[in-house]
């Protein structure tokens, strides 16, 4: 029994260290890394005392310890993607917004610059005109 | 009165380029802008090269994004009436001034081209009628107002609207609850007869089995739209 755990126990901590890695090369925001780091903790204290499962089994009036577990699991799972879909679509909402912009302002630099170019011609001219005059 | 043709433009190489002679032979005292949704074709390098004003967005937004910088850039160059005119040839700038006429002398606030007032031009297919009716249908039922060409994506809008679909525009498939968003605003909508032409190159967006995506897809919108508060 003991042997199980010590496994369990070896892979969230690597998973652990894993996720403190990204974070570390800003490959992750911690922000969105906290909710896995607070679940594997979670499932380490599990993990070293199985007796926390009986006891959330018996509270929720489920036979197996075990289906409480899949049940707290599943429910983490479904409020974590829910979570990310709400983020994705402020995400899309953002990146449309840069895209217009940057749109716009690349023509706005472009007629700018077409006019700049166009007053550049007109004030040669306008020296060259006025310089015979001016003798 | 600064008028703005706002044409957005996904793989048009074939068609955009009669589209603005279209424009500036038909209708002269508008301006006019394309929108490039990053076409994967030559579309850009097209308007580039024959020197067409054109917004270029790096990242393909989707019909409604692309719509919606046109609205942005009548925004900000301070355009009193804005036009959306399709890039495929599909639309006919002879009815552009009619429209503009009939938005100001009315006092709307947006002015559809409709197919179906005369019903003469391209009528398109039997199946997009019923769908097309099924849309006036639902908007009647929860504005009241009869659209008869709810999906037409030729309409003009005068300053308010500009500035109101600057902010907000739905992102896929607008038309329909473009109109309702306007409608429960307050704003006053109407509609100018208008003839199309059935589209030379290039295909519908919206395929057949899209099409069912899609009623489900606006149904929604237009439900939802109904429980925001203005």
């Amino acid at each position: 029994m003991w042997k199980l755990q010590m496994i369990g126990a070896a892979f969230l901590l690597l998973g652990m260290l894993y996720i403190i890695r990204l974070v570390r090369k800003r490959k992750m925001e911690l922000k969105y890394a906290l909710p896995w780091l607070a679940v594997s903790f979670a499932a380490l204290i599990v993990d070293c005392f199985p007796k926390i499962l009986s006891v959330i089994a018996g509270i929720l009036g489920i036979a197996t310890p075990v289906n409480a577990l899949y049940l707290v699991a599943f429910l983490f799972s479904v409020c974590l993607l829910f979570a990310l879909t709400v983020i994705v679509s402020r995400q899309s909402e953002r990146i449309k917004q840069l895209v217009q912009s940057a749109a716009l302002c690349e023509e706005r630099v472009k007629r700018l610059e077409a006019e700049l170019a166009g007053k550049k011609c007109d004030t040669d001219k306008e020296t060259k005109r006025k310089a015979p005059d001016g003798e | 009165m600064k008028s703005l043709v706002m044409i957005p433009a996904y793989n048009e190489e074939k068609n955009i380029v009669k589209t603005v002679q279209d424009i500036q032979e038909n209708a002269p005292d508008f301006d006019y802008i394309i929108i490039n949704d990053c076409s994967q074709d030559h579309t850009l390098e097209l308007c580039r090269e024959k020197g067409l004003h054109v917004l270029n967005l790096p990242v393909n937004l989707g019909i409604g994004g692309a719509v919606q910088t046109g609205y942005r850039y009548a925004a900000q160059n301070g355009y009193d009436v804005a036009v959306q005119f399709d890039g495929d040839g599909q639309h006919d700038a002879a009815y552009l001034a009619d429209m503009r006429k009939k938005l100001v002398d009315e006092g709307l606030d947006m002015v559809i081209g409709s197919r179906f007032l005369l019903h003469e031009g391209f009528q398109s297919s039997s199946a997009r009628r019923i769908g097309i009716r099924y849309f006036t249908g639902l908007i009647r039922f929860s504005t009241g107002k009869k659209i008869t060409d709810p999906t037409s994506g030729m309409r003009m809008a005068n300053r308010s609207v500009i500035e109101t679909f600057a902010e907000d525009y739905p992102k896929d498939y607008p038309e329909p609850e473009s109109v309702v968003c306007l409608l429960r605003r307050g704003r006053r909508v109407g509609e100018a007869p208008v003839k199309m032409r059935e589209r030379e190159n290039g295909k519908s967006s919206i395929s057949f089995t899209k099409s069912i995506y899609y009623m489900c897809k606006v149904t929604f919108a237009i439900l939802i739209e109904n429980m925001r508060r203005y």
